[in-house]
């Protein structure tokens, strides 16, 4: 039994078990931590959501019920802990009845947030991030039965815990990000320092403190300007570390700016390059550095500019972007020179109307993911799956949208049958199990050539008990996500006889990823520690193979929420993006200590978190540079469409959205009207009635087909778009 | 052209939810489509109370009316005739009314006079009336129904004038306002093309058309744009080089010109001033820029623009991608929505000055704690008040909402065991509004849809709240149905159909009488609230926007006996619906909120309505205006807080915490930090401090928040809920470590 594996389990932030909340209250408030941790990056130390991080969890009430009622408790020793980044310790749990006597043979299960530390049910733990971290000791109310795993945690029992404190280590060592050996006179250059902590953890962003000596200045906020020729001695310090660097300071020869811009009409969300260039008065072009500023005009004939607050932007290296109609000068300074340019921003008018076409209702229990596809008869076929149920996966037939048939069902041993995935050749189906009474979880291979007589052909949970979330198949390979951990590459070539060829897996500690994408060779995996990961598994150009994954870069996203994965090259754009979606869930007032998502109690959930637009165009550099944030709410599973450069989104509460990708991206999408249409899949009789869940979506033939958690399968059309309506034509 | 494209557009997707434009032929069983009920909307209608009399729905009737359309010029007038007829085509008699579904731009009486005011593509309304309601609710009225399409045509410009400083410094930026005027001598939108002689001196940029569009071609609107937008500048005109040149602005009938003078900058230098160097997001910063010249001295009427350069926190996930994160105004003001490095440029000529600011996150989030529910499920819940009574425990009444004229009284003096203790019934179907005098003994309710058609208002005893008493009821020339009202200083300030609002005198509550009236002349006129302080009413409707009026505390002569207009904004997104005063101590600024209310069409059912009837979940729209009214004669729209994807109802602000409480309805609560200056959209800046979700499993409509009305009361914030009766929340206060390090 691989402990390790099972802690893990809980990782799957889409499948709370009936019992599940109290681990799910944890995940939520590591999420907090993991701001404050963010902050206190930074050197303004915000300590935002500790209020929350405190009040949050059933940790916080098992503190209380450090006692129960037959008079025994529990006692940890250290009951108090701080520890070092790598640090470790031994716990040791007693137990004791109420006169002080301790009570022997009893087994005592420790666990704690498993990405900040390390736990093992022994007590041994290992510190991994900063932060204040929370260490519970269980006394299970029903004898240990030698499996340890997600439910032995939930079971009820005797519970205790400590605080772990693990402070950020200083740092000692500092060096300079990029600074110039020479500058010119008036111009103005960010300071960026990258520190080392004693483990010789990189920390970046850090808010260095600069002084100079000699004709500069400094704005107090990480900017230096030399003002005149000669040089000076830059030195910046964090915690008592420096580090000094003198810089040559050249007269800036600049006369002219020539300032290009790539358009000067676009709509909102449209890209906008500008480029400038320095010359001398020779004409001579200079490597003089040139920063842009931006004065906003927005329309003020239009109700969405007016006290709408900040309209677009422009990055450092001149690309600019507008959310609102108007018109935008950009400036380009160096020293005392200016160069300005305008650009003419209208309306992006993308919005189409939604047609409603059918609903396959399913509301005695709640479903998962899904997946449609044209069968070897030709006509269309769905596949769903269920959760937390009784292991069902359900066939229908959608070849008419306006009257989708329920026509087959398959039960595995499983309480949720979270993925469905069927092969590109319309054969064979694998769905996902999780929760099985036989604690073998791992795939099950269906033949789906008759979607009417849907059979079993096989199963493979070897190596895969902890259970498997999500699956995907690839010329005859699935990949299958294990435990939250790795993933593991089967073959299926003889779908009756599927073996292991292959595994990918980080050394992250508390490791973690939930979904695996795979196109033209190459895996994509989205998890919460790892962030975004490429993999080469034959088409990546890094030798990678089905039977040897490589992996070609990755991106560790700030939100740590990671969830969905979808590539998308943009060939209007000639980017390759990388979309990462996001899974959290806000913490309901009404069950503070609820599960994310409050499915038994009745409560409608509300997500939240963003789509991470990520370009991946240099593997080494991976770039977040746009997202689609719907706010106050969130998102769950996504599509896109190659070829017409629209994405689909399942966006739990908020329903389904269709958005356009088209162009180069930049900012925040939702604010740049980008959104074509969108669809609440609100259902009075649903599982949870007027609680739009949308789980999964996929475009089929013209017809998009999604599912919602409460209320089963729907099938909408994009009407066709209208001559324009908006007075910009 | 592009209103026209647009309008017909629009119109056809009306239109298409009738089985015939200028003839309708249905039954009333299968009519559900119209079976809403519209009230917010009731300024669109423009007729007198109409009494149904004895035409039978279960057979068939048909409806024409003539003409089948109209075209017109602004200032025309028509006359509508109807002719009923039976399934066997012989007429019959039967009451048909007509209204307007842009009072504002056509309107027409009961009997049928059109008059039109404004160029467009409109629509009228004839209909047999299914509900014996009339008043104001008739937009959403089951009957029989005849659209007839209205084209106004636009009328011609008359005139065209540039209006621009005559002369300007190179290097610097004006707006060109062009003011057209057409041969009634009414000012209109316009936006020419602009062009100018010589592009070596000055150089012009135009936004391009006047936004004629629809909110539909933008995510979050889809409504029509209110009637009137007004654009403010029809381009920008930079200056580069001195000499004079012409700017000539064109439309396709008319063209105007004038000649500026481009001249040198006198500026040698520039040095640029922030009044903080530390703020908040949402906190507003000034920039102020001083200008030297040649002879070392200040230079007057300083020719500068601001520009911004901004760096948001590479190291928090709130910026990362996140779009525009912070923006200047053009007399120096800024605010950002994002943390950051934020330099801010002055420009003027050749000359330029920096500086730079820190914007740290604004941290004002505290949790929020659900206290209690007193449920109301069998109905739906309207407006509330909370107060203290006489025998110093605390009380709530709440109206009900097209069901059996209840207002139901609560004990809350524990919010977490709220009780029902009485309720009183009224002849009506809806209790909108209910507010308690400042004595605590008299409370006064709204009636629409009574029974009599009498709807006015009902003043009751809540001396003892245990057994409230009907001490009278007022209804003369308040028959349209009374939707809000305002106690104030023995008097009660009631809306009558949304078109006025009557004070009233109930020094003697059992004899009440009327003492004035505030009606605005325009056509199509509507109002939808109106709210007191300090001798002031404020009042909300759509087409009017804003109008503060003084009734004894404006200092301008007005009483309650005699109300005198102080100022107005019109110029907002049409849906105004609730409004509050706020002077913001933080800043002396004197600030108008006022919340739009709109809903959007649901996509199954067609019509942009409150899906109660058909128990669907409805959304909102639209959001909170902020109006800075410091120069009553000039107000201005400064800030907004949006939920996206929601729509604001009721609101309440607390003066000495500077927090706004808004009902949200399909949001929920929110409550926002309204402190220091306000600018920009006050939800991306942060400033929520906490939101609650009202979903209610056994509600109304199921699991759907529909937040109506807030108030705070002695640390408990309680609110009303449609679908879901009475809550109450509370704030949970911050610990001393949560707070933000210096």
């Amino acid at each position: 039994m691989n402990y390790e594996d099972q802690w893990h389990y809980e990782t799957r932030l889409d499948t709370p078990t009936p019992k599940k909340r109290n681990a799910e209250s944890q995940i939520q408030q590591r999420f907090y931590n993991l701001e404050q941790y963010q902050m206190n990056k930074g050197a303004m130390g915000m300590k935002k959501f500790l209020t929350l991080s405190v009040l949050l969890g059933y940790f916080a009430v098992g503190l209380t019920l450090g006692q129960d009622q037959d008079g025994l408790n529990i006692e940890i020793k250290p009951n108090a802990l701080t520890l070092e980044i790598g640090e470790t310790a031994q716990l040791k749990a007693t137990i004791r009845r109420n006169d002080g006597s301790t009570v022997e043979g009893m087994q005592v299960l420790f666990f704690g947030p498993r990405i900040d530390m390390s736990v093992t049910p022994s007590g041994y733990i290992e510190a991994n991030r900063p932060g204040n971290h929370t260490i519970t000791a269980l006394l299970p109310d029903k004898p240990f039965n030698g499996v340890w795993d997600l439910q032995s945690r939930l079971e009820p029992g005797l519970r205790g815990e400590i605080t772990v404190t693990v402070p950020v280590p200083p740092v000692e060592q500092l060096a300079f990000e990029d600074v110039l050996a020479h500058m010119y006179a008036g111009t103005t250059l960010p300071v960026k320092v990258v520190g080392f902590d004693r483990n010789g953890q990189r920390r970046g962003n850090l808010r260095a403190t600069l002084s100079v000596s000699g004709s500069a200045e400094t704005d107090g906020f990480g900017y230096v300007t030399p003002l005149s020729q000669g040089s000076f001695l830059l030195t910046a310090s964090v915690d008592g570390a420096s580090v000094s660097q003198n810089i040559e300071v050249r007269a800036n020869p600049t006369v002219t700016i020539n300032l290009e811009a790539s358009t000067r009409s676009a709509r909102t969300g449209d890209v906008v390059h500008f480029s400038a260039m320095t010359k001398d008065s020779s004409g001579q072009t200079l490597d003089v550095p040139v920063t842009f500023a931006l004065q906003s005009w927005p329309d003020v004939d239009r109700p969405e500019s007016l006290g709408a607050g900040a309209a677009a932007q422009i990055l450092d290296d001149g690309r600019f972007v507008a959310e609102q109609p108007g018109i935008y000068t950009v400036i380009a300074i160096s020293g005392t020179r200016i160069a300005r340019k305008s650009v003419l921003v209208t309306p992006r008018n993308v919005k189409r109307d939604i047609e409603f076409l059918g609903h396959a209702r399913v509301n005695d229990r709640v479903t998962a993911d899904f997946w449609v596809w044209e069968g070897i008869d030709g006509r269309d076929y769905a596949v769903h799956g269920t959760w937390n149920a009784e292991g069902h996966a359900y066939f229908y037939d959608v070849t008419d949208p306006t009257n989708m048939q329920l026509i087959d069902t398959v039960q595995v041993d499983a309480r949720t049958v979270n993925d469905v995935m069927v092969s590109a050749d319309g054969r064979i189906c694998v769905i996902s199990r999780e929760g099985s009474s036989t604690r073998r979880n791992g795939i099950v291979l269906l033949d789906v050539t008759n979607p009417r007589d849907v059979r079993i052909l096989s199963t493979f949970d070897e190596q895969l008990t902890g259970g498997v979330h999500n699956v995907f198949i690839y010329e005859k390979h699935v990949y299958v996500v294990n435990n939250g951990r790795r993933w593991d590459v089967v073959n299926i070539e003889d779908p009756s006889k599927p073996f292991r060829i292959s595994r990918f897996e980080t050394d992250t500690p508390g490791r973690a990823v939930h979904d695996v994408w795979v196109r033209d060779g190459i895996a994509y995996q989205a998890g919460r520690t790892d962030g975004l990961i490429v993999v080469d598994v034959g088409g990546g150009g890094f030798g990678g193979a089905p039977s040897q994954p490589i992996e070609m870069g990755r991106l560790q996203q700030l939100t740590d929420w990671n969830h969905a994965v979808w590539p998308f090259k943009s060939t209007s754009a000639g980017k390759l993006y990388v979309v990462g979606g996001d899974e959290a869930f806000y913490i309901n007032p009404m069950k503070p200590n609820g599960a994310a998502i409050l499915w038994e109690e009745g409560i409608p959930s509300r997500a939240k978190g963003w789509l991470h637009f990520v370009e991946f165009d240099d593997m080494k550099n991976p770039k977040e540079v746009a997202r689609y944030q719907l706010p106050d709410s969130g998102p769950h599973n996504l599509w896109i469409d190659w070829e017409e450069e629209i994405m689909y989104v399942a966006h739990f509460d908020a329903g389904l959205r269709i958005v356009d990708v088209s162009g180069e991206l930049i900012g925040d999408l939702y604010r740049q009207g980008r959104e074509i249409g969108r669809f609440y899949s609100t259902d009075s009789d649903g599982f949870l009635p007027n609680a739009p869940f949308a789980w999964g979506p996929q475009p089929h033939k013209g017809t998009i087909f999604f599912a919602d958690f409460n209320s089963g399968l729907w099938a909408i059309r994009l009407a066709q778009r209208k001559e324009s309506t908006d007075g910009n034509n | 052209m592009a209103i026209i494209n647009w309008l017909l557009t629009h119109l056809s997707r009306i239109w298409s939810v009738h089985r015939n434009r200028s003839c309708s032929r249905r039954t009333h069983s299968n009519n559900l489509m119209w079976a809403r009920f519209f009230q917010h909307h009731a300024s669109r209608t423009l007729f007198a109370t109409v009494f149904l009399s004895t035409v039978t729905f279960a057979q068939d009737i048909t409806l024409h009316v003539t003409p089948q359309s109209l075209e017109l010029k602004v200032g025309d007038s028509a006359q509508l005739d109807a002719i009923v007829q039976d399934s066997a085509g012989l007429n019959i008699e039967a009451i048909v009314i007509y209204f307007s579904q842009s009072p504002t731009a056509v309107s027409v009486t009961p009997s049928g006079l059109v008059q039109a005011h404004r160029s467009g593509q409109h629509t009228l309304v004839a209909l047999i009336p299914a509900k014996p309601q009339g008043g104001l609710e008739v937009v959403g009225d089951p009957g029989i129904r005849v659209e007839i399409p209205v084209i106004i045509a636009p009328s011609d410009l008359a005139r065209l004038e540039i209006e621009i400083p005559e002369e300007i410094y190179i290097g610097t930026r004006v707006a060109v306002r062009v003011r057209a005027t057409d041969i009634n001598n009414e000012e209109k939108d316009v936006r020419p093309a602009l062009s100018v002689s010589d592009p070596g001196i000055a150089s012009v940029i135009a936004y391009g058309p006047l936004f004629e569009g629809t909110f539909h071609a933008h995510p979050f609107y889809d409504r029509p744009r209110p009637d009137l937008y007004p654009g403010d500048a029809a381009g920008l005109l930079t200056a580069l080089a001195p000499g004079t040149v012409t700017i000539q602005a064109s439309t396709n009938e008319l063209t105007a010109e004038r000649t500026i003078k481009v001249n040198h900058n006198p500026v040698q230098s520039l040095s640029l001033h922030a009044s903080s160097e530390i703020a908040r997001t949402g906190d507003v910063i000034l920039f102020s820029a001083k200008g030297i010249d040649s002879r070392e001295k200040k230079v007057k009427d300083l020719p500068v623009t601001f520009a911004l350069e901004s760096h948001p926190d590479p190291s928090r996930f709130d910026t990362v991608g996140a779009g525009a994160p912070a923006q200047i105004l053009p007399d120096g003001r800024f605010v950002a929505e994002q943390a950051g490095v934020y330099t801010a440029l002055a420009l003027s000529g050749k000359a330029i000055a920096k500086k730079s600011i820190l914007i740290t996150p604004r941290d004002v989030h505290q949790d929020i704690e659900l206290l209690g529910q007193a449920p109301v499920r069998d109905r739906v819940t309207s407006d509330l008040w909370v107060w203290e009574g006489l025998d110093g425990r605390d009380y709530a009444v709440v109206g009900t909402w097209n069901a059996d004229g209840h207002a139901l009284f609560f004990d809350v003096t524990e919010p977490d065991n709220m009780r029902r203790i009485s309720e009183v019934q009224v002849d009506a179907r809806t209790i909108n509004d209910v507010k308690i005098s400042e004595d605590k003994r008299i409370a006064v309710i709204t009636r629409e849809g009574a029974s009599d058609r009498r709807n006015g208002l009902v003043i009751v005893d809540v001396s003892d709240p245990r057994r409230p008493k009907i001490l009278s009821r007022f209804d003369e020339q308040l028959t349209g149905g009374v939707h809000n009202v305002f106690i104030y200083e023995n008097h009660v300030y009631a809306i009558n159909n949304g078109r006025r609002w009557d004070v009233i005198n109930i020094e003697d509550p059992t004899k009440p009488f009327r003492v004035s009236r505030f009606e605005d002349k325009a056509p199509g006129r509507s109002v939808h609230d109106v709210w007191l302080r300090d001798g002031i009413a404020f009042q909300a409707g759509n087409t009017d926007g804003l109008v503060v009026i003084d009734v004894g505390g404006g200092g301008i002569g007005g009483s309650p006996a005699h109300p005198v207009e102080i100022g107005r904004l019109q110029n907002l997104t049409g849906w105004n619906h609730a409004v509050w005063p706020f002077r913001s101590k933080s800043t002396g600024k004197f600030y108008v909120v006022v919340g739009d209310e709109s809903h959007p069409n649901n996509l199954r059912v067609p019509g942009p309505i409150i899906a109660w009837e058909e128990r669907m979940t409805s959304r909102a729209m639209g959001w909170i205006h902020v109006i800075d009214f410091d120069d009553p004669a000039s107000p201005k729209e400064v800030a907004r807080y949006r939920v996206p994807e929601a729509g604001p109802h009721n609101l309440w602000i607390d003066w000495e915490k500077e927090i706004m409480y808004v009902a949200y309805f399909n949001a929920g609560l929110r409550v926002v930090d309204l402190s220091g200056e306000l600018l920009g959209d006050l939800y991306r800046q942060g400033r929520e401090i906490a939101k609650f979700y009202s979903d209610d499993t056994q509600g109304f409509i199921p699991n759907s928040p529909f937040a109506w009305g807030p108030q705070p009361h002695k640390g408990t914030i309680f609110f009303s809920d449609f679908n879901s009766g009475l809550w109450a929340v509370r704030l949970v206060p911050r610990k001393p470590e949560a707070k933000e390090s210096q």
